[in-house]
């Protein structure tokens, strides 16, 4: 029997959709870098490893986004980019979360780990949005330089427009 | 509808139940290393298994960074 949904899925993946590309072009359509849960297991700890991953990822934990999401959102990219499947994804989902909180006890950060309820699965858009303008807040720290201020010539032109 | 299945995962992997390897001992030169008739469960050979062993190292530590260790 079929269980009646209550919202509507208005993002799932219309009818057809996965042939609107050539069979094979997508990097999930080629066989999978790492085909086993052990490669898959020395990809993540490497790449988790690393001083930059840590530092962006306590940045992201510290502003409340759960565990799980960030676990669940590093394995969904990891087949999308044809890293390894879905299935070898599934298991090592527990592995990035231990070692995610990990990182969050090692840095001495309050973390939400996203275990204590049954609640909605999804982050609240609120919640990404606060996330989104706290990235691009320092992103245009980092890309703001100072202004010189550099002496403008005035057009001398017989057609040009007179202030 | 499962978006996110990270919570259940998690949740799934019962480490504190989990089996240990067994060694089997071996006296002589000529004894059986292996032995076909007593394989260890199946459970071992999985998959999930290696994983859990992972993470149960990668538990410990959180424990000892806890307790200050």
């Amino acid at each position: 029997m079929a269980i009646e949904q209550q919202n509507p899925l208005l993002d799932a993946p219309i009818p057809g959709m996965s042939l609107t590309h050539e069979l094979g072009a997508r990097p999930w359509q080629q066989p999978a870098q790492f085909p086993t849960v052990d490669e898959a297991i020395e990809y993540y700890m490497g790449r988790m490893a690393t001083e930059e991953f840590m530092e962006q990822v306590v940045e992201v934990m510290e502003l409340g986004v759960p565990v799980t999401t960030i676990a669940n959102t590093m394995q969904m990219s990891g087949v999308m980019e044809g890293k390894h499947n879905i299935d070898v994804g599934m298991l090592t989902i527990p592995l990035i979360m231990e070692m995610l909180m990990l990182i969050a006890e090692n840095a001495g950060i309050d973390y939400d780990d996203g275990l204590a309820e049954e609640r909605s699965e999804q982050t609240s858009d609120a919640r990404l949005e606060m996330v989104r303008q706290e990235m691009q807040g320092r992103i245009e720290e980092v890309e703001e330089e100072p202004e010189v201020d550099e002496p403008t010539e005035e057009p001398k032109g017989l057609m040009a427009r007179r202030a | 509808m499962i978006t996110n299945p990270a919570r259940q995962l998690y949740l799934n992997m019962d480490l504190d139940s989990l089996e240990e390897k067994k060694e089997v001992p071996t006296s002589g030169l000529l004894a059986p290393r292996k032995q076909p008739m007593n394989k260890q469960s199946d459970a071992i050979n999985q998959p999930a298994y290696r994983v859990a062993q992972h993470m149960r190292i990668l538990r410990k530590q959180r424990e000892m960074l806890k307790n200050g260790d």
